[in-house]
């Protein structure tokens, strides 16, 4: 699996393209859009910096490192983890009433969705990474500091955890 | 493992094999038509996962996204843009990677087979504060133990938070201590340290744990004993600028060594608690040598540091290294387990758990005498229960077993004549050893009738930070609190008092009667603001004076999520204040909130020393639990600094060992000193406490001990004996055949002097099935809390076992307590299986 074509130029075409995705990465560490959105727009700012600077910026590895620190450390500064599974961080309406609380409801519950949010955070976060994000092993391992081997292991007992459960609720849906 | 279990099956099915390993699992897969099945399955699921996950809308707004488009040519209109060119070469992975390095090879080496790193996900030190990233971790210059020499010298880097959180056990406590004696030569110390450093690694695989031994070397001259000692490490030494430790000191000089001036500054291990205090008593005491801190402190960790000669030397000092210098740490981590069995999480958020050791078996020819203090607590069970419900297996160190156990009711005994407490001890055979027995000890507060209840005079010290606005924690707040109040009459009072960014009297002590006023007081409360508390327990311990019942309870419960700023931040001032007033009879209960900010040793210590009790309400059932059902217990108590000791007859009895209680262990003369505090017993309350016993006798026995893990205690001197029982030794016959004897010590609430109570027990091979429902029911969750800390005494114990035992032992279960553990135990199985991936 190949990470998507490095756009031809412009720190906007990076933003056009990732800056969605990089935001829901945010949004799920942080618990809170707006925030993220902030933290995103943050690092692609520096990565216009970076770039003016002569810095030689992998990407996406790179904006999904720098995301990625930045929200845990802004996480910690702000010590408001809210440690919940995947469907309520994002099912929750803004403070303001906006619509972006409409982010995930309309999926909210596939089984499958459920039982993503179940798994423990370590495996979620790779398996959005390589499924969402479409982040190679190797990209996952750059960004998250684990060895491939690591991730290897977590998105094997990720998917096996996920069979299981799936299997089971089709065998007793109302236990889903 | 088979080969559908195998990772790399599941790698090559989502592409992301090459060249030959691809080939070669190719040639594998060709004749197996199983296995072909299973990619394709693999397959199938991946792609419903990118359908899945990708298929979200765009958390952006239109709005939002313009204003970043508009931020960013701003930007980009500053200066020229740049083309990408290659991988950035980012210091901080290079930094990860050769921890991650030295992680792996400790890790190789010692118990663990897998190389893997732990996560990175929690950067957060562990305790919060004031104290500095770990940094000295990345310039570790480190080898394993077990004889290899593996090794890595890592550049200093510049402090990054470690991704490993280090958490250091007391382990080797005192029974290292003794081995520090003076020593005539440097290699005399070194010998004496490899000794002791195999008796640590002993200790260490029993517990799990990893270690590593540093050597100080100086900047300036490596010292050629230590070079060649330490059988040095691949290279250069690594600068020990940033190494620093705090020595906790000789505390009590029987560990100094004389040794001549030899170590810089050492390393500074982010988990010691008390570092500000160490380093003081350090450097009062000279600092210098050998210090381990005592056993039973939970905050302590076991330091060893060998010095050949030389004489003290100060924190913060630089000499030059001329003898050898090495420090035997010993290290539990936590994330390369839980990145290892992958569904184990590590403390999320800024959750600080003290690190526990189990205690291990005991002989009784070593040690016949078994001290702990009685502990009421339970917040340990409503946070395991948190964690599994939200699909985690819960952090080791959140699994205090006396806490689970203690979770539930049991019969108990029921005092008799004026005795505030009663005593009982079952005892039967071990679900989890067959060649052992189970002690069952109940201690039962008196019941108090509502009529001759005491007048209360409570003040509620809310947390209304802004970190208190979810729902499940201010709010449960103020409906937990309306519960209590309807227990509340004429007799009791009330007061409110909140911090945050400042504090306020919501409500002054007003008589529990005044029901409107006090409803009103409640619901005028509300989140906001940092937790920045002016004086927030001093105005409540102000409050509580004003009303001061001298025949009542009076009380200050605490309501937080944890974020702990009241004002009095120095933690050990804090302590002598709480402490200072719960001799004048306030005492103060802490009530933890909401998830992710639950600072467990530190509310643990505020309620230990206010003489209170600690507990954990995530819900509104758990509120009323707390609040209502038991709130005879959480608020009156009927015996306080109670305290239990055990003497074993090494007749009759091999070894033993206490399940859980390990920050409750008092030593053996402390339990007849009445200036030591100890835990209380609430009216009703029910406190259990679980012995492993492994009598003698039996044609095994002592291979029964063996096998039970006990390591050598050589080194452990026992206690001076206390004043001894008067006993007349008479009847030889009948003392024989005890198979111990429990004692029991325990104050008046407002007595200063202790009375005793005394039971025998002796030996009876009851089967397991015939034992009580309580005796069963009590097993089967010490078994589930040693599963859920891997404990190493564990036995047989399974989450199969454990739910037989336990349906068969759920009783009437009225409140469905029972029930709910049950099903706890399922998830805790499911989530394990996922986790071992079996």
């Amino acid at each position: 699996m190949t990470a998507a074509p490095v756009p031809e130029s412009g720190v906007s075409a990076a933003f056009a393209r990732y800056g969605p995705l990089l935001t829901d990465y945010a949004a799920r560490i942080l618990g809170d859009r707006d925030r993220a959105a902030d933290v995103v727009q943050e690092t692609f700012l520096r990565m216009c910096r970076e770039t003016r600077a002569g810095t030689a910026i992998q990407v996406p590895e790179w904006l999904y490192t720098v995301c990625r620190n930045h929200a845990i450390d802004i996480q910690r500064k702000e010590r408001r983890m809210i440690q919940t599974s995947d469907d309520f961080v994002l099912d929750r309406p803004a403070a303001n009433g906006c619509p972006e609380g409409g982010l995930v409801r309309a999926e909210a519950q596939s089984a499958l969705a459920r039982h993503v949010g179940r798994l423990s955070a370590n495996q979620r976060e790779v398996l959005r990474l390589r499924f969402q994000h479409a982040l190679s092993y190797k990209q996952i391992a750059d960004v998250t500091g684990l060895s491939v081997s690591n991730v290897g292991f977590l998105i094997h007992v990720a998917l096996k955890s996920l069979r299981e459960r799936l299997s089971e609720s089709s065998l007793h849906p109302s236990r889903a | 493992m088979t080969f559908l279990d195998d990772p790399n099956l599941t790698a090559y099915a989502l592409g992301e094999l090459e060249g030959g390993e691809k080939a070669a699992m190719e040639a594998r897969l060709a004749d197996d038509p199983d296995a072909r099945r299973h990619v394709a399955e693999i397959r199938v699921l991946a792609s419903s996962l990118e359908r899945e996950l990708r298929a979200q809308p765009s958390p952006l707004t239109d709005a939002r996204r313009a204003a970043i488009d508009r931020a960013l040519r701003i930007e980009e209109d500053g200066g020229a843009m740049g083309a990408w060119r290659g991988p950035i070469p980012w210091r901080q992975a290079a930094a990860l990677t050769s921890v991650a390095a030295l992680v792996a090879l400790a890790v190789g080496v010692t118990t663990l087979r897998r190389q893997e790193v732990s996560s990175p996900l929690e950067r957060a030190p562990i305790a919060q504060g004031s104290r500095p990233a770990p940094s000295g971790l990345d310039a570790f210059q480190g080898f394993t133990r077990t004889g290899e020499v593996s090794s890595v010298a890592t550049k200093s880097a510049p402090p990054q938070p470690s991704p490993m959180r280090a958490e250091a056990l007391h382990v080797a406590g005192s029974e290292l201590q003794e081995s520090i004696a003076p020593q005539s030569t440097a290699s005399d110390a070194v010998r004496h340290f490899e000794r002791e450093d195999r008796h640590a690694v002993e200790l260490a695989k029993a517990n799990e744990v990893r270690i590593l031994t540093l050597t100080a070397g100086a900047a300036s001259a490596p010292a050629a004993a230590v070079a060649s000692e330490s059988r040095d490490l691949g290279g250069a030494a690594a600068p020990l600028d940033n190494l620093t430790f705090s020595l906790p000191g000789a505390w009590d000089g029987r560990s100094r060594l004389d040794s001549k001036p030899s170590f810089e500054t050492l390393v500074e291990v982010d988990a010691l608690r008390d570092r500000e205090e160490a380093v003081r008593k350090s450097s009062a005491a000279g600092g210098g040598a050998a210090a381990f801190r005592e056993i039973g402190s939970a905050d302590s960790f076991g330091l060893g540091f060998g010095l050949g000669r030389g004489d003290r030397a100060q924190s913060g000092e630089r000499r030059d290294l001329s003898d050898l210098g090495r420090a035997t740490v010993v290290y539990k981590f936590d994330d390369i387990e839980s990145a290892l069995r992958g569904g184990r999480a590590p403390s999320p958020g800024n959750e600080s758990y003290a690190p526990i050791v189990d205690n291990p078996f005991v002989r009784v020819s070593d040690e016949p005498l078994s001290t702990f203090s009685v502990d009421v607590d339970t917040a340990s069970y409503a946070n395991v229960r948190r964690f599994l419900t939200q699909g985690q297996l819960p952090p080791r160190d959140a699994v205090r077993i006396e806490e689970l156990v203690n979770s539930f009711t049991y019969d108990g005994a029921t005092p008799s004549g004026t005795d505030p407490i009663g005593v009982a001890v079952e005892l039967a055979e071990c679900p989890w050893n067959p060649r052992s027995r189970l002690a069952h000890i109940t201690i039962r507060g008196r019941v108090v009738p509502p009529e001759s209840r005491k007048p209360m005079n409570l003040v509620f010290l809310v947390d209304v930070s802004g970190s208190m606005a979810p729902e499940n924690r201010l709010p449960l707040v103020q409906q937990g609190l309306r519960l209590l109040l309807d227990e509340l009459t004429e007799d009791d009072s009330v007061s409110i008092v909140t911090y945050a960014s400042t504090t306020r009297v919501v409500l002054p002590s007003t008589n529990a009667s005044d029901r409107a006023s006090i409803k009103a007081a409640l619901d005028s409360l509300h989140a906001g603001g940092s937790t920045n508390g002016g004086s927030g327990i001093e105005l409540a311990y102000e409050e509580a004076a004003r009303h001061f019942r001298r025949d009542g309870v009076n009380r200050i419960l605490l309501m937080t999520d944890g974020d702990f700023n009241v004002g009095v931040t120095d933690r050990t001032q804090l302590q002598r204040l709480i402490e200072e007033k719960a001799k004048g009879g306030v005492f103060l209960s802490v009530l933890g909130f909401g998830m992710g900010n639950v600072k467990d040793d530190t509310m643990e210590m505020l309620a230990d020393k206010g003489n209170g009790n600690y507990a954990y309400i995530d819900s509104l059932r758990e509120a009323r639990r707390v609040l209502v059902d038991q709130m005879q217990s959480t608020l009156v108590a009927v015996a306080k600094d109670v305290k239990v000791q055990i003497e074993f007859n090494p007749a009759r009895v091999l070894g033993y060992r206490l399940i859980g209680y390990e920050n409750r262990r008092l030593a053996s003369r402390d339990f007849h000193d009445d200036r030591k505090d100890a835990g209380e017993i609430g009216a009703g309350h029910c406190v259990t406490a679980l012995y492993e016993i492994v009598p003698t006798g039996t044609p095994d026995a002592a291979e029964a001990a063996a096998d039970a893990g006990t390591p050598k205690l050589k080194y452990r001197k026992s206690e001076p004996a206390p004043p001894p029982a008067v006993r007349p030794q008479v009847d030889l016959d009948t003392t024989a055949r005890e198979l111990l004897t429990l004692q029991v010590r325990y104050k008046e609430p407002e007595g200063s002097s202790s009375r005793l109570l005394e039971q025998v027990l002796w030996d009876s091979p009851t089967p397991l099935a015939k034992a009580s429902e309580d005796f069963r029911f009590a097993a089967a969750v010490a078994s589930f809390g040693m599963l859920l800390r891997g404990s190493p005494y564990r036995g047989l114990s399974t989450f199969e076992s454990v739910l037989e035992l336990a349906e068969g032992a759920k009783g009437k279960d009225p409140l469905g307590y029972r029930r709910e553990f049950i099903d706890l135990v399922v998830r805790a199985r499911s989530l394990s299986r996922s986790a071992a991936g079996k």
